[in-house]
């Protein structure tokens, strides 16, 4: 109802009928004059540390996740802010998957994962009349790949504050490649482990491919990447408890996009042996470009007379150039209850078609040439959901627990295409939060 | 959990009286909540005091009697967005440019005749929002002469911002009272809504009616308290930037909206329409009250009130 009439107001701006619409928007631009306006408004010291805890069902991946942040505000107009992430991954995951009596059965890295990614980014906003400009750059690194990357970018408000555009532009450039184990005792020489003990080699002729605890870097799988991301958004003030808000982000890779530790099952392969495990399988490839188009579709409602709840209902189509598409439909309510409490339920469908060459297992070659079992290009369904409580104290600290669900499925998908029961798995992931601003 | 109290701070700011009526535990925190929403009202008047000539706003006069341009603070500029706002939404009524008419009108006690038509026709030509440009944080005065005039806007901004100050340090009931512009935050503790009398226009003492507040502002304009009478006539404040002439048809007219600046905005356009204004306030969908010179009572309020 007030949806209607607002639109009128904007595009007829002096019609007696609408001035309530018109004030009221003109109203709500003034700082300072809803409670949460002057929250936003105060510029703190800002601490944040969080844990999350990620954990797939039958002993796949875990990630331990710890991050920490400071916002450090300069003055009025220009803050600073540093993130630092530290990352542990351990557990398996899947590698490719074995046609056994016409089922794929996956077969999974023989040793542990155990992954460590570091990861710090600083960034700079800086606020002038009609908007604001940010810049952000960064480095992570963990054992098997880099990343070094720097984003831009500007939001601007007009049409007194009612309607603001988001424009950004990202530029990454990765390394990606592969670490292994050789059997314990044994180095790496050559094309693979070779049954060489250790102990014969003198103290300091080590070859250098040899990392450490007898990892080495594969020389077979790997490359280097580059990623270019560009983003338009807009948001549209509708009355003074509605916002809708859609943004487009159009994305293009270019290098080694395929997975280093991936491979497919391809019958009448020549056979590769790797720790004396032999089988028909060619290394996952994937095309060396990518075009990614996503949109988003965003709706907040504020209801001020149940406790200022507030109502997120967001819609994402995404497309690429490899033939995935998939449709994302969320729904958020953040709930005030009593003395400082929230209450934040959620609840997300995902369902995703396949990769064109994606397939659990190949049993004849292909034209092209490429070959991909990656569970992460399949046509899947997932169903997710969560609820996380927060706690503020006097203003100034916030904590806050949350748990999460979610669970994968090959038959919740609507798109089409390839996928294996194989892949249905279920995780939860339990966080940690603290805030301090002084 | 622990008793709420009531504390009332009365102080004066803006040219009024003023109250932050607010429950907390204990006095302390009652004491540090006030001096912090007290001291953003007197940030407020500083910086927009017509009178002070440290004041922001004198200084943008004297860019404005210079006929020149000046940059605003983001503050500012949503104050005049604003003002914009109510210049459209009243058909030019509404008009911040109007401060010129204040030297050819002069309310004080001892006034006893009216202004020269000729000096009044002069100012006009220095009034009009249309001769100010204003884009991108810049004001641009196209003639000499002009003045700005925030008032009907910051006095009611203020209360909101008071409010909802208030509201962030903790205050969960209260009202805040800038001298007749009401914000009310949420009811009393044991749910009884705040009451609030309308003061009638012609009997200073006399209520003539009163309105139960839960949440929301309230403002009331009228021209009543600055008033001279010249051969019988009443000659009110509230001066119409077309005509130079001040408003006839009301003697008051006070609406309830979320932010008391709307509500203020509003009566102030209501009592600028003159006998356009019943049908504007009808419109606007917002609970009002008028009461015009003969004394005729109107609007949503009294018939709920009644």
């Amino acid at each position: 109802m007030a949806l209607v009439e607002v639109v009128v107001a904007v595009t007829k701006k002096t019609k007696n009928t609408n001035s309530l619409a018109a004030l009221t928007i003109a109203t709500l631009a003034l700082p300072g004059i809803s409670p949460t306006a002057i929250a936003a408004e105060a510029e703190y010291f800002d601490l944040d540390s969080q844990f999350t805890r990620y954990s797939e069902s039958n002993n796949r991946m875990k990630i331990d996740v710890y991050q920490a942040n400071a916002s450090i505000p300069f003055n009025d107009k220009f803050k600073l802010k540093i993130n630092g992430v530290k990352d542990v991954i351990t557990g398996a995951s899947p590698i490719y998957y074995k046609p056994t009596n016409g089922q794929a059965k996956m077969q999974k890295s023989g040793a542990s994962i155990k992954d460590v990614r570091d990861a710090v980014d600083i960034s700079g906003n800086y606020i002038h009349s009609a908007g604001n400009v940010g810049l952000n750059v960064g480095r992570s690194s963990e054992n098997d790949y880099d990343s070094t990357f720097f984003n831009i970018d500007s939001l601007l408000d007009f049409n007194q504050k009612r309607t603001s555009l988001s424009s950004g532009y990202g530029y990454s450039s990765d390394n990606v490649w592969a670490v292994d184990h050789c059997p314990s005792d044994y180095i790496y020489k050559g094309s693979q482990c070779a049954s060489i003990p250790i102990l014969t080699f003198p103290p300091g002729l080590i070859p250098q491919t040899f990392i450490n605890n007898g990892m080495y870097r594969r020389p077979d799988v790997g490359g280097e990447k580059q990623t270019h991301q560009g983003l338009l958004g807009l948001t549209q003030i509708l009355n003074k408890d509605a916002l809708i808000q859609t943004n487009l982000t159009y994305t293009h890779n270019q290098g080694y996009l395929s997975d280093p530790y991936k491979d497919a099952y391809l019958e009448g392969a020549t056979p590769l042996c790797f720790h004396n495990d032999c089988g028909t399988y060619v290394h996952d490839t994937r095309p060396t470009n990518r075009d990614q188009f996503a949109t988003l579709v965003r709706y907040v409602q504020h209801f001020g007379a149940l406790n200022a709840a507030a109502m997120h209902v967001d819609y994402r189509f995404y497309a690429d150039t490899w033939g995935v598409d998939a449709h994302t439909f969320e729904f958020t309510w953040i709930q005030p209850i009593y003395a400082g409490w929230n209450l934040t339920p959620r609840m997300r469908y995902y369902s995703q078609g396949a990769a064109d060459f994606y397939a659990p297992y190949f049993l004849s070659t292909r034209a092209d040439g490429f070959y991909s079992s990656d569970y992460r290009l399949a046509n899947f369904g997932a169903i997710g959901g969560g609820v996380q409580l927060n706690k503020e104290f006097f203003n100034r600290l916030n904590l806050g627990l949350g748990i999460d669900f979610y669970e994968r499925k090959m038959n919740y998908g609507i798109n089409g295409g390839a996928g294996t029961a194989e892949d249905n798995f279920s995780f939860s992931m339990f966080s940690a939060k603290i805030n301090f601003k002084y | 959990m622990s008793e709420l109290t009531l504390f009332n701070y009365q102080f004066k700011a803006m040219g009024s009286p003023c109250q932050v009526q607010i429950y907390t535990t204990d006095k302390v925190t009652s004491k540090n909540i006030a001096d912090a929403v007290i001291g953003d009202i007197v940030r407020l008047e500083q910086k927009y005091s017509r009178y002070n000539p440290k004041s922001f706003l004198s200084e943008i006069n004297r860019y404005a009697e210079a006929g020149k341009s000046i940059e605003v603070d983001p503050e500012t500029a949503s104050l005049l967005n604003y003002a914009v706002t109510c210049y459209e939404q009243s058909d030019g009524l509404f008009d911040i440019t109007s401060g010129a008419l204040r030297k050819v009108w002069k309310f004080t006690q001892n006034s006893n005749t009216l202004p020269n038509p000729k000096y009044i026709d002069k100012a006009l030509k220095k009034i009009g929002w249309e001769k100010v440009r204003w884009a991108n944080s810049k004001l641009s005065f196209s003639r000499t002469g002009m003045q700005l005039d925030f008032g009907g806007i910051v006095k009611e901004y203020a209360t909101d911002r008071a409010a909802a100050m208030a509201t962030q340090l903790g205050v969960k009931h209260g009202l805040i009272n800038l001298g007749g512009d009401i914000k009310v935050i949420g009811s009393h503790p044991d749910g009884r809504p705040w009451q609030i009398g309308i003061q009638h226009p012609q009997k200073k003492d006399d209520i003539i009616s009163a309105i139960g507040l839960t949440t929301g502002g309230m403002a009331t304009s009228g021209d009543y308290e600055r008033c001279i009478m010249i051969n019988g006539k009443r000659y009110g404040h509230i001066l119409n930037p077309i005509t130079g002439w001040p408003v006839q048809y009301f003697s008051s007219v006070t609406v309830v909206s979320d932010f008391c600046v709307l509500a203020g905005s509003a009566s102030t356009i209501a009592m600028l329409k003159e006998e356009n204004g019943t049908q504007w306030l009808t419109n606007l969908n917002l609970a009002h009250q008028w009461i015009d010179h003969e004394g005729n009572v109107g609007g949503s309020i009294s018939a709920i009130n009644k």
